[in-house]
């Protein structure tokens, strides 16, 4: 199980366990694979205009596209090359690596958990409108870059249950205002608590008394 | 007037002290280096002890005694023959924030902390008395006291609240705690721990009590042939020094040995510092782990064992289950050691001033030394000894050059190994997580190998019960590799401890790549009244390396390599030259050092010159490296003057740094 990653512009083999001949030549097959696969999403994303909002205010709808096609990418890679789910971070670093048009200029695209493409991946799973409506693509990435927000999916689907952005109106803060404020209050008052051992309900309690404390501050 | 008069005038109040969360704090202390407490209890006990006895110490004796009274109270008893007892008045309350005189023993057992002296005296900052609170469930000792002016005094100590009577009252007051005890009646000094840990029954009855005190002052019960008796239900043992510490005069079929006397230290600023004993054995098959490594005494006391990984640390771990030994310095070595040993008595500190090597690591340098040649002469070690040679060099190196503010980084492959270990954050529900066995000392894992001994203990020490969970994980990539442990543990009761363990975790091929890898334990709470369900109330991590091994560190060399033909082109010209530096593939640096080069066979006549001759070189080929790099301190300098001040003052400036 093996695949090919650029570390400091040199072309290295990141293999699970020791590497045997048969390996190193589905690494290649794979890495040809992604070669064609990621030019082909990249000639999409242009046509569809997404690849000039690169850097732009409405970044996130490229980020959004690009997150769609990388879970379809990673369902037929996951299939066809039979790669575990431990490797997801490895297999976007080999994306990055591979990619021309839709590299973005970020150093941070170059990091494995919490890389732009870790990103794009995950908010992929979230419904539009409501990625639309919540913020933009620097106000989910300081989001997503809470660990504890990246390892319990659970608090995004709370956020989108919750309508959290509509609370904007009662504190009569912009969007970008009141994005920054429930993020900041949320990654505070969990900073030392692991939310996966709380059952739904009492995950939801925690959470509602910070939307609380945020809305009333 | 005046703010010193206005501010007398005042009303004044004391800083308010939590004591159990003092206790807590002290007792966690100790559990960095000890899985059972009962360990602390002896060796603070028996300090204590050895620090006030009388002139001759053949009559000093020392009783520890579990029991349980007719009325049921269970209790652990300690108690000394042939002391002073505890001298010195009663005294008032504003005197205990002066330093007391060392002559005030009732005065400083009753304090919170006081510097010792003394270069005789084993104790040092007088926490040593808590280890006995914390090691009572209900945090309470009783403490009584004869002395040879027949002065009968009796204290007792619940967390911080003390009382304290002398004569009949005293006397009343021992008899009202138990019908089965009396006052003193020789001269000497009892604590009693109320109502005693488990840990404390436990290792008692076993006899691992025994073993505890036979590990730590086995040279006090060979050299002075001291008296330690512990009693428990109808047991009793007399203490002797441990039948496999043994050092036979010369080599058995079993038993090699290695015996050095008065070896010097090199110190810049003291003279004349001696090692006065070292001794190294190696058993045939693999000794006890508690006396496993080279164990450093002070005034009688093992404080700490240097395990034989630190100091060769490419030996096979086999050879290092069958090393022990000791060494002791002379009177300057210990004064030098006292003054940077930990306050729980287990640890010496690491560093001296500025970066600087201290004692510790003096010593540590000798005790390499003598141990490689040990396993050269007399095991045949000849595989890996110089690569261990030459990572220990390597990291003096790094040493010195950090201390003297060069950065490499950036230079590839560097960054840090290791991890967990040092002293944590205290709290008071934590996890006590040692390091695990690991088959190689530098922590490189192969597939198909196992990390062995995961022991884990949770210790509550709140007031009241603990459910908690416990997550053993390991994480590569940034990503959750596997999963060892998840489990809840029932209600820790207060004041008491869980454990679990050991298992063991085996590296697949199918779930790790090369590369760096931690190991880590998280608690978690779900149900306590002071700590909301998911607080993460303490985290232990170890970093390892799979199939791969770990990086140097942040220094410019990677590699030592030995050649017999050196040469240098200069100005047109072959020359032979000493060493130079070549690109090491991945980053950074290799050294080549010509083995032929006449200054090689002048200073290195015996294998012994060999770290301190490469030391200098790659103080020589610095420049180079810094230069090619365009690092600090020749960074955009040009002018040939400059560049040759410049290495000159680096060089200078690596060697005394070396050498003090």
């Amino acid at each position: 199980m093996s695949i090919i990653i650029d570390e400091k512009g040199q072309k290295i083999y990141k293999t699970l366990g020791y590497m045997a001949y048969e390996d190193k030549e589905r690494a290649d097959k794979l890495d040809d694979f992604l070669k064609k696969e990621v030019s082909q999403i990249e000639e999409r994303l242009a046509t569809d205009g997404l690849l000039d909002l690169k850097g732009k205010p409405g970044a996130v709808k490229l980020w959004f596209n690009v997150g769609l096609e990388l879970r379809k990418l990673w369902s037929k890679v996951g299939r066809d090359f039979q790669l575990p789910d431990t490797l997801i971070t490895i297999f976007l670093k080999a994306v990055y690596d591979n990619s021309r048009r839709m590299k973005p200029a970020s150093s941070r695209a170059e990091r494995l958990g919490n890389s732009l493409f870790y990103y794009c991946y995950l908010i992929a799973g979230l419904p539009w409108e409501m990625v639309e409506a919540s913020g933009n693509w620097g106000e989910w990435s300081d989001f997503l870059d809470s660990k504890r927000i990246r390892d319990d999916p659970r608090i995004v689907n709370w956020f989108i249950d919750r309508k959290v952005m509509d609370y904007r109106n009662e504190r009569k803060l912009t969007r970008h205002k009141w994005f920054k404020r429930i993020t900041k209050v949320i990654r505070n008052d969990l900073r030392h608590i692991d939310t996966t051992v709380l059952e739904k309900n009492e995950l939801y309690e925690k959470l509602d008394k910070i939307l609380l404390e945020a809305v009333s501050k | 007037m005046t703010f010193e008069t206005d501010l007398k005038s005042k009303k004044h109040g004391q800083t308010p002290v939590s004591w159990e969360n003092l206790i807590a704090t002290i007792i966690d202390q100790y559990y960095q280096y000890v899985v059972d407490i009962s360990h602390a209890v002896q060796k603070d006990a028996i300090q204590n002890s050895w620090d006030a006895r009388e002139s001759d110490i053949y009559k000093w004796k020392v009783e520890f005694t579990w029991m349980k009274d007719s009325t049921s109270k269970k209790m652990f008893i300690i108690e000394d023959y042939g002391t002073t007892g505890l001298t010195g008045k009663i005294l008032p309350e504003d005197e205990y924030d002066k330093d007391l005189p060392e002559e005030e023993r009732w005065g400083r057992f009753q304090g919170l902390a006081f510097r010792r002296e003394s270069t005789k005296a084993l104790g040092a900052r007088g926490q040593g008395k808590f280890v006995f609170v914390g090691a009572s469930k209900n945090s309470r000792i009783i403490y009584d006291t004869l002395r040879d002016d027949g002065i009968y005094r009796l204290g007792v100590r619940t967390l911080g609240d003390i009382v304290e009577l002398q004569g009949k009252e005293a006397e009343d007051l021992m008899r009202s705690y138990s019908p089965d005890l009396n006052p003193l009646t020789h001269v000497g000094t009892r604590v009693i721990i109320d109502d005693p840990v488990e840990e404390l029954e436990h290792a008692t009855k076993s006899g691992d009590f025994v073993r505890y005190i036979q590990t730590t002052w086995w040279p006090l019960l060979t050299d002075y042939k001291a008296n330690i008796i512990v009693k428990a239900d109808s047991k009793k043992w007399e203490v002797t020094s441990p039948s496999d510490m043994i050092f036979p005069s010369s080599d058995t079929k079993d038993l090699k040995v290695w015996t050095k006397d008065k070896l010097p230290i090199k110190r810049k600023s003291i003279k004349g510092l001696r090692i006065n004993r070292l001794q190294i054995c190696w058993n045939s098959k693999p000794v006890k782990e508690d006396i496993r490594g080279i164990a450093v005494v002070r005034g009688g006391m093992v404080v700490e064992n240097i395990p034989v990984t630190d100091l060769l640390p490419s030996v096979d771990i086999e050879l290092s289950k069958r090393i022990y030994g000791y060494v002791e310095g002379d009177l300057g070595v210990q004064y030098l050691l006292k003054k940077i040993e930990d306050p729980t008595h287990y640890k010496f500190g690491k560093k001296g001033g500025w970066g600087q090597k201290n004692i510790f690591g003096a010593i540590k340098d000798v005790v390499s030394g003598e141990l490689q040649a040990f396993a050269n002469e007399k095991l045949g070690l000849k595989k890996g000894t110089t690569d261990a040679r030459d990572y220990l060099t390597m990291q003096e190196f790094n040493r010195i050059i950090k201390a003297i503010g060069l950065s490499f980084e950036g230079l590839g492959s560097g960054g840090g190994g290791g991890g967990g270990g040092g002293p944590r954050p205290k709290k008071l529900i934590n996890l006590v997580f040692p390091l695990p066995k690991f088959p190689d000392p530098l922590r490189r894992v192969e597939y198909g190998q196992e990390i062995t001994e995961l022991q884990v203990k949770i210790v509550n020490a709140t007031m009241a019960p603990a459910i908690v969970l416990l997550r053993i994980y390991t994480e590569q990539e940034s990503f959750q590799r596997e999963v060892i442990l998840d489990k809840t543990f029932p209600p820790i009761p207060s004041r008491e401890r869980a454990s679990d363990g050991p298992f063991a975790l085996k590296i697949e091929k199918s779930k790790y790549t090369d590369g760096k890898c931690s190991l880590t334990a998280k608690l978690i709470c779900l149900d306590h009244p002071d700590y909301p369900k998911g607080q993460e109330l303490d985290e232990v991590k170890y970093v390892f390396w799979v199939a791969q091994d770990p990086p140097f560190g942040k220094g410019p060399f990677r590699k030592i390599i030995r050649s017999s033909d050196v040469t240098d082109n200069i100005g047109g010209k072959v020359v032979k030259v000493d060493g130079k530096v070549v690109a090491h593939l991945g980053g950074g640096f290799d050294l080549i050092m010509n083995l032929d080069h006449p200054l090689y066979k002048e200073k290195c006549k015996n294998k012994d010159d060999e770290p301190e001759y490469v030391i200098e070189l790659m103080a020589k080929k610095l420049p180079h490296v810094l230069i090619s790099e365009n690092l600090e301190p020749f960074k955009g300098v040009e002018d040939a003057e400059k560049i040759v001040r410049l290495s000159w003052s680096l060089y200078s400036e690596i060697m005394g740094n070396y050498y003090s």
